[in-house]
């Protein structure tokens, strides 16, 4: 595909964009803002309002409030990705093109995680400006959970690298499981729930440990960063615990998506069976 | 077939609905179907509970009660075996020998029993030195009221009756859940119509939409009850395949999780207010889910407010469990529909909220406020689905 118009990329940055514009993005993003302009600015509403982790406000807010907030603007972009295109009857339409079906549907899940990643950092970027407007204390050079004895020890710039690896990563499972379950279904409430489910059964087994090894590798704990740090129950070391946790959820992000971009079946058994009759 | 059952028929028919039920349901079995192996579900209270009553007597025994004092509230079943029925040591004898997943169970169940005993007596020491101290108190509402609450208290009993565990079903999960099944069926009623464009269409025909109202209202309503009623009973099956049915009726203030609680009430007339607050909850929470769907022009928005609304009291609450006062800034948490829906913060902690010079219970203000957002919910529904009804 050489044509500047009708290139890979172009369908992707397309895409890209639609979902960079999407009201959710602002109003989700704004709240965020908001809230953290409360945590960072206000000693009252912080008392009422939010516990402080490790005496740290901006590891607070990247490890208790900030991935929530971006978990709902990942939810509500991802889920309407295919679901609504069936919704508006698009999604047939699409496959007629010539570079309907599998280019689009590539198109769709590269801008998605594409925007994922550009939602993360703008939610740190949010978070980091807040902090040095509001001239908190960093303490980059300072060791993160000292009064912790977890194996894995780091800095705290070190650590802040740690969280958005760990949140992007927790996030980008979320995007392939929504994505997929969006590409299998035509009403936009199914992959929305689906995102929602897949989040309260990793809060339930982090809560309610039952299997040692579903409290270790676990979404929840991904996008809570600091408790990867703190305690494994299953592994002997954090450190093995953290290494299990990032392979298990890449490996599983990356065959969600390429379950996604090959979903297919459907139409072509139809085809298949049309022609047959004909 | 008449209009609601056309309506039900529409909600009960979507298959993701049941699929993601049917998902939720079998999550939440293997939560508690997984208690069902620990040491302290099958020995603790179970083997224990045949000397119930010999147990409280010890309790209630002069002599018992001051060694116990005199020694802290710190005894071992060994120092206290002499003053206390002969019965209980017999019982705890039958498991001489037998080692569960690593605990030798007689030993255990004799700390356990020495353990009712003393925190048996420590409680009553307790109330009353908290009864003392309220009648010397200044006169103010909180005081009187706590005062009139821990003097009309039940008789404490030993927590041996299992309503610990049932109370805590309706503590936080399965209103959650049931929440979650609720919104999934109902947050597209009318935003399906807005879709499909049926919404105009509906102008045209004799009747107009405010018969409709009604219709998708019960409807609702009825998916709502049928929701709470499959998962309430769902979950009581659980809970009698792994803890079993309670054998007795035992005060609140017995229990470990409300100990030193203002509650006068009785754990089987608790379950049973949790049972009817769960089913009002839900209603509440239809009307609220039917309003936020009928403005909205798309189930995506229509689904995450609702999710939001019960979210936000929900996380609030849970924030503020274990306190016996309401003020200004938890007042919006304890009058959350979530907290109907649970009562265990609300009621089972007895709180107040005092204005002036009277100490009001929250539970009825959690109530006020839920039929004024069941009736403002509803008003507002007919006024934005009616909005463009053509007068004949």
């Amino acid at each position: 595909m050489i044509n500047k118009r009708g290139s890979r990329r172009n369908l992707m940055i397309a895409e890209l964009k639609t979902l960079l514009n999407t009201r959710w993005t602002f109003i989700v993003l704004g709240a965020y803002a908001l809230f953290s302009y409360g945590v960072f600015f206000s000693e009252g509403f912080r008392q009422i309002w939010v516990q402080v982790l490790d005496g740290n406000l901006l590891t607070t807010m990247f490890n208790l409030y900030m991935p929530t907030f971006l978990f709902i603007v990942v939810l509500l972009s991802a889920a309407p990705i295919f679901a609504g295109d069936k919704k508006n009857g698009m999604e047939e339409l699409g496959d007629t093109c010539f570079y309907g079906k599998t280019v689009r549907r590539k198109a769709k899940v590269e801008a998605m995680v594409l925007y994922t990643f550009l939602v993360t950092i703008a939610g740190f970027f949010i978070t980091a400006m807040m902090s040095l407007v509001s001239k908190s204390p960093l303490n980059l050079a300072n060791r993160a959970f000292e009064a912790t004895t977890s194996d894995v020890v780091m800095s705290n710039g070190l650590f802040y690298l740690f969280c958005f690896a760990m949140i992007l990563l927790g996030l980008l499972v979320v995007t392939s499981v929504v994505v997929l379950s969006s590409s299998k279904s035509d009403d936009v409430i199914v992959p929305l729930a689906s995102g929602i489910l897949i989040y309260g059964v990793e809060l339930a087994l982090y809560l309610k440990p039952v299997a040692k090894i579903l409290w270790d590798i676990n979404l929840f704990r991904m996008l809570r960063p600091y408790t990867m740090l703190l305690i494994s129950l299953y592994f002997d070391s954090t450190a093995k615990a953290i290494v299990a946790s990032v392979i298990i959820f890449s490996l599983l992000s990356v065959g969600l998506f390429a379950l996604t971009i090959n979903n297919r079946s459907r139409v072509k058994t139809e085809r298949v069976l049309s022609s047959q009759s004909t | 077939m008449n209009l609601i059952g056309v309506e039900f028929k529409k909600i009960i028919s979507k298959k993701y609905v049941w699929i993601i039920a049917l998902l939720v349901a079998l999550f939440y079995a293997y939560l508690i179907l997984n208690l069902a192996n620990n040491f302290n579900v099958i020995y603790t209270k179970n083997a224990l509970q045949p000397v119930f009553d010999e147990i409280m007597d010890a309790a209630y025994n002069p002599q018992v009660q001051e060694y116990i004092i005199n020694k802290g509230f710190n005894v071992t079943f060994e120092e206290i075996q002499p003053m206390i029925s002969p019965k209980i040591t017999q019982t705890i004898e039958q498991y001489q020998g037998k080692v569960y997943e690593g605990y030798d169970v007689a030993k255990e169940l004799k700390e356990e029993a020495a353990l009712r005993i003393e925190s048996l007596v420590e409680r009553n020491v307790t109330i009353s030195q908290r009864i003392e101290e309220l009648k010397n108190a200044p006169d103010t509402p909180l005081n009187r009221y706590l005062l009139q609450q821990y003097t009309h208290m039940p008789k404490m009993e030993p927590n041996l009756t299992r309503w610990d565990d049932w109370i805590d079903i309706n503590n936080s999960m399965l209103p959650l859940l049931i929440a979650f099944v609720i919104i999934l069926g109902i947050s597209g009623v009318y935003t399906s119509e807005y879709t499909s464009k049926m919404h105009g269409i509906l102008l045209t025909t004799k009747n107009g939409r405010s018969k409709l109202f009604w219709s998708k209202l019960l409807a609702s309503c009825l998916f709502a009850a049928l929701t709470v009623i499959i998962f309430q009973v769902f979950a009581a099956l659980l809970y009698t395949h792994v803890y079993g049915i309670p054998f007795k009726n035992t005060p609140m203030d017995s229990l470990t999780s409300f100990y030193k609680r203002p509650n006068t009430m009785w754990a089987l007339q608790f379950y049973l207010c949790q049972l009817v607050g769960s089913l009002l909850g839900a209603m509440v929470l239809t009307a609220v889910t039917l309003c936020i769907s009928s403005f909205c022009r798309s189930n995506l928005a229509s689904f995450f407010l609702s999710g939001i609304y019960f979210a936000l009291g929900t996380l609030y609450s849970q924030n503020l469990e274990g306190q016996y006062i309401s003020s200004k800034v938890t007042i919006f948490a304890d009058v959350s529909t979530f907290s109907l829906m649970s009562l265990t913060d609300v009621l089972g902690n007895g709180k107040v909220f005092i204005v002036g010079n009277s100490a009001i219970p929250t539970i009825e203000l959690t109530v006020i406020a839920q039929a004024v957002i069941f009736a403002v919910a509803l008003s507002l529904t007919y006024l934005f689905y009616n909005r463009k009804e053509i007068d004949a």
